[in-house]
């Protein structure tokens, strides 16, 4: 029976690890040090069918299995197979994941951990035993408590557990001196092992690993122990025993939680080795006594310093092997024990599946038009938590058929709320800068909404609806991205004055389509609204059957209606207007024409367009805001921040040529005084147009973007009178 | 796994006693998302004592009905505790928001429909 090392086929017997059948062959898991053979360190640790840093000595040899050394410098490549493709679909974890709930949970198997789940079972406890040799590889402990598992099956494993006992027992020590990275040298206990394999050691020299000095050998091979009376005892093998064993409370470091608690040798104080004077003191990040030495004189003085500028106990065994002799050098230092450093999950490396199992990334919605789109050639792309159409393979046969003729555009994502109740007006006149109680029944309104700091965070519509009985009643647009966020910003502040306000999120129940151009009353006509709305109007009515709220209003620059519609209808309402537009030239468009279009008419995307502290007077959309109004959110902060001088304006930039990647710098002279955030060369205009901010005072007229020279101007730079979407 | 279905029936939110004392009609079942916030499934029509009662046909949400057997393989991504039966549960099932009720003979798993997408995919 063989395995493959390197590519090499070597022999290994029956019962064999990895390491095992690795060592019999003459050979070693890495480049040299200790070995331990019971999990501890990792220094046997190699790639094992394509997975690093995999830990030879738990690892049974079977058929076939192939092993790569990992290099003598540095780590293995990082593999990223299939490469990723950052607009598919991300992919899942292939790792499956189980939770499981548990009385009590005994880490480990061994002596303490076999007393300790029978002292529980005779209180008539249910205990549960998980313990690397039982097919459960306890990685981490975290409060609550919850054990996180790797199994053997491959799944990982969550328990829940009431109680937890950590009874992990003890590991040998490794020794630190110079030479301690040579072939050839083994703790007693994988001496055992070996031994116990049949496994020949040649010459053995055994030392205790307080009265070593140091190895010697050549060709990276152990060959002479020298002890501190200057002894050299020549060997094939060293075998370092010791007094004392350090406690395995890795798991134990990790968490702090009154349902954890540790036993037996665990748990144990044990007496800390002579302070290391050189060698190796951290295999796993090759970090020496000198290093050590280095960072405590640069002034890293305490344990936890110590670990973080030296990398001493971060690598691949968690400081399972340099613990103690770290330990040791810095308690020399101070004159007194150092206590442990913190322990991190995991205490076992994972592959990025295992890590990932059942963690996901946040959901991307689906309108109901998706498959629509995708039938259509869309090309989707995730924007503000939803999948949307970027373009359908040409955005300016788009751009052009929304200025020129009629297009379709799916806006079931926009934030969609029903607000009434006794004290509605006056809730919407605090949380909006403009008035809304003048807002007639039928009638819209463009609102901003800000923070207390008079901030832009989102915008949207407020539309008053005509009810029956004459009670107040709207219903209020948000952002696609910013709804769920205003949402409960609205309900925060409603419940915080206690006024008496119903609200109903219907983003998720109602599709839009946004029909749009200047022949889009035409469009709408031939599919039943004898009478479209007028710009600002809106209205409740059937369109082919199907009930819709028509908000008649333009963010293209064109004559717009968005048909808000239950989703149930989207397909059919979407299919029936394509079909009545085709000898119009309808076509769906996507963003990216959506994009350029609304920038032609300088209306800012927020988030996009707008900053974290941009106020309307820095976007010029002071217009939307009565500060003569009665209080509303932000006009503190907008009344104090009035009368002095602001630095930051975002403004209108028009240049010849082609348009500059969003985000280029802009310049005056030797300085950058801003960027651009969004641009277009606009086919209609017959020059590049964008948006972009200027953060120095004076403001310039002429600025620098792409080495080109660019001027301010004013939006909208298309139809300035806005004839064409009030048309 | 099949084809989630449409959740027929009413979103109403109203004052909460109003929601406490509504009488549904034959057949309908509420679920309780908030104390002001409720979806009355198999109701189309309903009447509340809250002249500001807001009551729409509700369409965002489908679901499955599943099986003892079927729910079993879905806890293994709850992290939340079960409701009790006849109660509802609102959390992230496999990172999706979701919604369970617990009946005698199936269990209702209920998602938003723009995210049905998610759920079956991360599911099964």
């Amino acid at each position: 029976m063989r395995i493959a090392v390197d590519d090499q086929p070597i022999d290994y017997a029956d019962g064999d690890s990895v390491a095992v059948a690795i060592v019999r062959a003459g050979q070693h898991p890495q480049h040299g040090g200790t070995l331990c053979l019971a999990g501890d360190c990792g220094n046997c640790c190699a790639e094992i069918d394509g997975i690093a840093f995999t830990r030879t000595c738990l690892t049974p040899a079977r058929p076939g299995l192939r092993v790569v050394r990992h290099p003598a410098v540095g780590g293995p490549a990082l593999r990223l197979d299939p490469p990723v493709d950052p607009v598919a679909p991300p992919n899942h974890s292939t790792t499956s994941l189980r939770r499981q709930r548990a009385d009590l949970v005994v880490i480990g198997a061994g002596e303490s951990g076999v007393a300790a789940a029978a002292a529980a079972r005779s209180e008539g406890r249910q205990v549960t035993v998980l313990a690397g040799g039982l097919g459960n590889d306890v990685v981490g402990v975290y409060p609550g408590p919850v054990a996180v598992v790797r199994q053997a099956n491959g799944e990982m494993l969550h328990v829940h557990a009431h109680d937890v006992v950590i009874a992990t027992g003890a590991a040998e020590l490794h020794p630190v001196c110079e030479g301690n990275m040579l072939r050839g040298i083994y703790t007693a206990g994988a001496a055992e092992q070996l031994r116990a394999a049949g496994v020949d050691l040649g010459v053995v020299a055994t030392v205790n690993l307080e009265h070593l000095t140091r190895f010697e050998g050549d060709d990276g091979r152990v060959h002479r122990v020298i002890t501190p009376d200057g002894t050299s005892t020549p060997c094939d093998s060293a075998i370092v025993a010791s007094n004392s064993s350090a406690p395995r409370d890795l798991l134990a470091r990790m968490v702090a939680d009154p349902h954890v608690r540790t036993v037996g040798p665990a748990a144990a104080s044990f007496e800390l080795p002579p302070p290391p004077t050189a060698g190796i003191v951290c295999p796993c990040s090759k970090v020496t006594v000198d290093d050590l030495q280095m960072v405590w004189d640069k002034g890293f003085q305490h344990l936890e310093l110590v670990k973080r500028a030296s990398l001493c106990g971060t690598g691949t065994c968690q400081g399972s092997a340099c613990m103690p002799h770290l330990r040791a050098f810095v308690s020399a230092k101070l004159g007194h024990p150092a206590a442990p450093f913190t322990g991190r999950p995991a205490s076992r490396q994972l592959t990025i599946s295992e890590a990932a199992a059942d963690m996901h990334l946040d959901p991307f919605r689906r309108t109901a038009l998706h498959d629509e789109h995708v039938a259509l050639g869309a090309r989707m792309d995730r924007f503000g938590g939803w999948w949307r159409p970027w373009n359908y393979g040409d955005f300016l046969d788009e751009y052009w058929a929304v200025r020129e003729g009629v297009s379709l555009g799916d806006v079931s994502t926009l934030g969609k709320m029903i607000v009434t109740g006794p004290d509605v007006v006056q809730a919407l006149e605090r949380i909006y800068p403009t008035t809304i109680h003048d807002i007639r029944p039928g009638r819209s309104r463009y609102v901003l909404l800000l923070n207390e700091r008079g901030h832009l965070i989102d915008d949207g519509m407020v539309c008053r609806e005509a009810t029956d009985d004459g009670s107040d009643r709207f219903v209020l647009t948000f952002t696609s991205g910013g709804a769920s966020f205003a949402e409960a910003w609205i309900r925060d502040w409603i419940e915080s004055w206690r006024l008496d306000v119903h609200i109903l999120d219907r983003t998720l129940a109602l599709g839009a389509i946004n029909v749009t151009g200047p022949l889009a009353s035409e469009l709408l006509q031939r599919v039943g609204l004898a009478e479209p709305p007028r710009f600002l109007q809106h209205v409740h009515t059937d369109i082919s059957g199907i009930p819709c709220h028509v908000l008649r209003l333009s963010f293209t620059g064109e004559a717009s209606f968005e048909l808000h519609h239950p989703r149930t209808h989207s397909v059919e309402l979407w299919q029936q207007l394509m079909a009545a537009g085709r000898d119009l030239g309808v076509k769906p468009h996507g963003l990216q024409a959506l994009f350029a279009l609304r920038l032609e008419k300088g209306h800012v995307i927020v988030g996009m367009d707008t900053e974290m502290d941009s106020t309307p007077r820095r976007l010029n959309m002071d217009w939307a805001v009565k500060l003569d109004k009665a209080d509303f959110i932000g006009r503190t902060a907008l009344l104090r921040t009035a009368s002095l001088e602001d630095h930051r304006r975002l403004f209108g930039l028009t240049m010849q040529g082609p348009a500059p990647t969003e985000g280029a710098p802009i310049w005056v002279g030797d300085d950058i005084v801003g960027h651009v955030t969004s641009s277009f060369h606009s086919p209609g205009l017959g020059h590049a147009v964008m948006l972009g901010w200027q953060k120095h005072t004076p403001f310039a007229d002429t600025v620098t973007i792409d080495g080109r020279q660019a001027h301010v101007a004013h939006p909208p730079f298309y139809d300035p009178q806005g004839a064409r979407a009030r048309a | 796994m099949r084809a989630p279905e449409l959740l027929h029936g009413l979103r109403v939110v109203a004052k909460p006693v109003a929601l406490d004392a509504a009488v549904l009609p034959d057949g309908a079942t509420m679920l309780r998302i908030a104390p002001d916030d409720a979806i009355v499934a198999g109701a189309a029509t309903l009447t509340l004592d809250d002249p500001y009662a807001i009551i729409e046909p509700e369409y965002a949400f489908v679901h499955w009905r599943l099986t003892s057997e079927e729910f079993d393989d879905v806890t293994h991504h709850i992290e939340w505790p079960l409701p009790e039966p006849g109660q509802l549960g609102q959390g992230l099932i496999a990172g999706v928001p979701a919604k369970i009720m617990i009946a005698t003979d199936h269990v209702l798993l209920i998602v938003s429909a723009g995210l049905a997408h998610e759920l079956l995919e991360r599911l099964w």
